[in-house]
């Protein structure tokens, strides 16, 4: 029983702290958008899967919820809703770099630095697969360690 | 659920809050930011939209085609992605170069094209192909390159709605020991 008890511990503190890794990670790749949206808006742009009227407001949405959701995992807070909103935004990003994979476009992922010329592969589709694994793993979680408390 | 709904209405209500008074923040509802630099080559070429010979027959997809929205909506192909329409034989390859370049190796199929001398080719290249749907790629040196751009966004401007641009065009084609073609025939 104990040792049971001991295995659902890891397990816990595994979630938690992949949770606080997925936080920080998310506030990595927003903080060099956050400043220039215009840039962001010709990388999203590139995509092409976004009608042209929305880009400008995905443009300066993106990076702000990228560091709100962020933020929440790293520090716990709200981290159930954080956790669904990562997921969201890793299955759309692989879904979308899939899409253009599989298009053979020629793009920059943007995906973190935006001045990086990091091309398009199927390594880059994989990457954003596991993320969004890993926010599934962390959603699953029944609770978590070293979180703010929501009063 | 209603946490993530929450979060997201918070973020985007304080990202539009953000953009509305920072210095760098961008119009909403305004046209999208353009390649300036193409912009002002553009406006440069004139002839491009202005050759009479088939303006007249396309004078409707033209108004509707405006160069702003051309740039903005210019798709691009990676190697990959060239290499899968020239094998699929259903893409017509346009080389933007000089016909000198043209005639010292191409892609085999495509059609000589340069962008600088616009006028002179679209009468040739433009009965060939099968309708303004017909997929278009237009290459030149590579990335350093805008011929290719100037070609695909004159094209746009004409209605012709499936253009791409393979940016990686003719070095990074025959880097990769593609087949090549050499003389003035595609």
């Amino acid at each position: 029983m104990k040792t049971k008890s001991s295995q659902w511990n890891t397990v816990l503190m595994l979630q938690s702290l992949l949770r606080a890794a997925c936080g920080i990670l998310l506030i990595y790749a927003s903080s060099d958008k956050l400043g220039d949206p215009e840039k962001f808006l010709k990388i999203i742009e590139n995509y092409h899967v976004l009608p042209a009227d929305l880009l400008p407001l995905a443009a300066v949405v993106i990076p702000w919820l990228e560091f709100f959701t962020g933020l929440c995992l790293a520090i716990g807070f709200q981290w159930r809703g954080a956790a669904f909103l990562f997921c969201t935004l890793m299955g759309i990003y692989t879904l979308a770099l899939a899409w253009n994979l599989v298009q053979g476009t020629e793009m920059n992922c943007g995906c973190f630095a935006m001045d990086a010329t990091e091309k398009l592969t199927g390594w880059t589709v994989l990457r954003d697969l596991v993320f969004f694994m890993m926010g599934l793993f962390v959603l699953s979680a029944k609770q978590t360690y070293a979180a703010v408390k929501k009063e | 659920m209603s946490e993530a709904w929450g979060l997201f209405v918070f973020a985007a209500f304080f990202a539009v809050l953000f953009n509305t008074f920072y210095s760098d923040g961008i119009p909403l509802k305004a046209e999208l930011p353009k390649n300036y630099h193409l912009q002002d080559l553009l406006k440069k070429k004139q002839t491009f939209i202005g050759y009479a010979g088939w303006k007249t027959a396309s004078s409707k997809s033209a108004s509707t085609a405006p160069a702003d929205l051309a740039l903005g909506q210019m798709p691009r192909l990676s190697l990959v992605g060239a290499k899968n329409r020239f094998d699929q034989k259903n893409a017509v390859f346009l080389d933007a170069r000089s016909p000198e370049e043209y005639a010292e190796g191409h892609i085999p199929g495509a059609l000589e094209f340069y962008a600088d001398d616009f006028e002179k080719f679209a009468p040739v290249v433009l009965p060939q192909l099968k309708d303004k749907n017909q997929e278009l790629i237009a290459y030149c040196h590579g990335s350093s390159c805008e011929l290719s751009l100037h070609l695909a966004n004159a094209l746009m401007d004409q209605g012709y709605t499936n253009v791409k641009v393979f940016f990686g065009g003719w070095p990074e084609w025959k880097k990769a020991n593609y087949p090549i073609t050499t003389g003035d025939q595609p």
